[in-house]
């Protein structure tokens, strides 16, 4: 099966079909990677992290983030991410997160109220998730410019499977730049503790816990530019839904309690992320299909959470399903996404409070966007008409 | 068929029909329970399956591995009745057991 990267970018869905159906271990030439497409495949591939692993030369994010949680299996992943997870549990993201993901709603809300239309992707969700991020951290809110500028760059470079030098170079600048400031950010918490920041916390651990600057900093890259553009999604493809689903969109905004199911659904059904990549240890064959060291291997998430054989009327955008909670869209096995609890809390908060504030709003039916991506998808824009049609 | 119940900390009891075969973090998510997140999908990794079992389900429920011991190690002081429920395979043999949920992580 010949599967074209422009057809992914564009309307992944019935390919994935064909290829749970038909091909379920696939080589997409375009990428130089293999897909793996059906929900079991998927599951047993995260779970080992002795055959398929994330850290290797081939690794865009090893090449520009180098060694860290998301590119070490084994003890030191766990000394890594061990150190980082108590702040983004359940628990400590509702007791001292929400608040300030609350404040920083209602500020670029009140930032796009002057406006009857308003494009909200660039004037609300792009902002979102670097405003939490900097406060999470107690990183200037002033640097939110800097951090995205960074950020795009990191993202080409992470896309770059095709090796483009200029594009890896970009990238790796702005990874030292980053470091760079971040040590310094690191030396003001040295200097003048915070407690309600967690880059101070992390910085002034005990000396039997501490991690050491230089992994204290690359974890935090990963962590820090992990939650954007998948909050940002996240965000985006709740609304798509709503855009689209006149039930769901009067639900979700008559009954609060409802939103935390219909964002599980969303991440289910449209997910952000659609992919997540390992490369193979060792030679090693798997669903009957002989990999080779080094093959790079793009487990397709997005794809096995509309498996048949994993979940009811997969096709079908339902937040009363009772297997709702089964679905993989923030990974699973030992890189499970860290930040899944706060991208809950930010996608929840943003949400209600756009339902109270504009309880109004449209769909500008006369503007129509595009939804796309292969690794992240989303729409491209999403306009509001805040006072209603 | 075994029944299996969880108890949340405030007193509130979760009971659940299931087969035995199934661990038993993979029993609670698939029955909502409040409390177990299992975020790594039974790796023994995440630790976010942390439950405790009274001293009558401890020997019954098997011992806790070194690997395990450690991930526990990063949320409390080990100690028997701390178990994480992804490494606890559910027999016949624990048929009524009951499981206090930790206010940990919800």
């Amino acid at each position: 099966m010949d599967i074209k990267l422009a057809e992914l970018k564009k309307d992944p869905y019935p390919i994935y079909s064909e290829l749970r159906d038909r091909h379920p271990i696939a080589w997409v030439e375009e990428l130089n990677m293999f897909y793996v497409t059906r929900f079991e495949d998927v599951v047993a591939i995260l779970n080992d992290s002795e055959h398929f692993i994330t850290g290797t030369e081939k690794s865009t994010i090893f090449d520009i983030f180098g060694s860290h949680m998301m590119t070490t299996e084994g003890d030191l992943h766990q000394r890594y991410k061990g150190r980082m997870r108590p702040p983004f549990l359940p628990k400590f993201v509702r007791e001292h997160v929400e608040k300030s993901i609350g404040e920083r709603v209602d500020y670029l809300l009140d930032s796009i109220q002057l406006q009857d239309a308003v494009e909200f992707r660039h004037g609300f969700a792009k902002r979102l998730p670097i405003l939490v991020m900097l406060d999470l951290f107690g990183l200037p809110a002033t640097d939110e410019k800097l951090l995205r500028g960074w950020y795009d760059n990191f993202e080409l470079a992470l896309d770059n499977y095709v090796w483009d030098p200029e594009v890896r170079a970009s990238g790796k600048h702005s990874a030292g730049e980053f470091h760079n400031y971040l040590q310094r950010q690191i030396e003001r918490f040295r200097n003048v503790p915070d407690s309600s920041a967690l880059l101070s916390v992390l910085a002034n651990l005990p000396e039997d816990q501490a991690l050491t600057d230089s992994e204290l900093r690359h974890n935090c890259l990963i962590v820090l530019f992990g939650g954007i553009s998948t909050v940002e999604a996240l965000i985006l493809n709740a609304l798509h839904v709503m855009n689209y689903d006149a039930e769901v969109n009067n639900r979700v905004r008559s009954d609060f309690d409802a939103i935390p199911k219909f964002l599980e659904e969303v991440v289910r059904f449209c997910g952000p992320v659609q992919t997540a990549t390992r490369h193979l240890s060792m030679d090693y064959s798997f669903g009957g299909h002989c990999f080779r060291a080094g093959d790079t291997v793009n487990c397709v998430i997005a794809s096995a959470n509309r498996d048949v054989n994993a979940f009811s009327n997969p096709d079908m955008f339902d937040i009363d399903r009772s297997d709702l909670r089964k679905h993989i869209g923030f990974a699973t096995g030992p890189h499970h996404c860290l930040g899944s609890h706060l991208a809950r809390a930010e996608a929840r908060i943003a949400l209600e409070r756009l339902f109270l504030r504009y309880p109004n709003f449209t769909f500008d039916k006369n503007k129509i966007y595009k939804v796309e991506g292969q690794e992240f998808r989303q729409p491209l824009a999403m306009h509001l008409n805040l006072g209603g049609e | 068929m075994i029944k299996v119940t969880f108890i949340e900390p405030g007193g509130q009891r979760h009971e659940v029909q299931t087969a035995t075969g199934y661990d038993l973090m993979t029993v609670a998510v698939n029955n909502m329970i409040p409390g177990i997140l299992g975020e790594c999908g039974g790796n023994c990794s995440c630790g976010t399956c942390l439950v405790s079992l009274d001293s009558t389900w401890q020997g019954k429920a098997g011992n806790a591995s070194e690997l395990e011991r450690s991930i526990i190690s990063g949320y409390r002081s080990c100690s028997e009745d701390l178990r994480l429920a992804c490494q606890i395979a559910l027999t016949e043999d624990l048929d009524g057991l009951e499981i206090s949920l930790l206010d940990e992580f919800y």
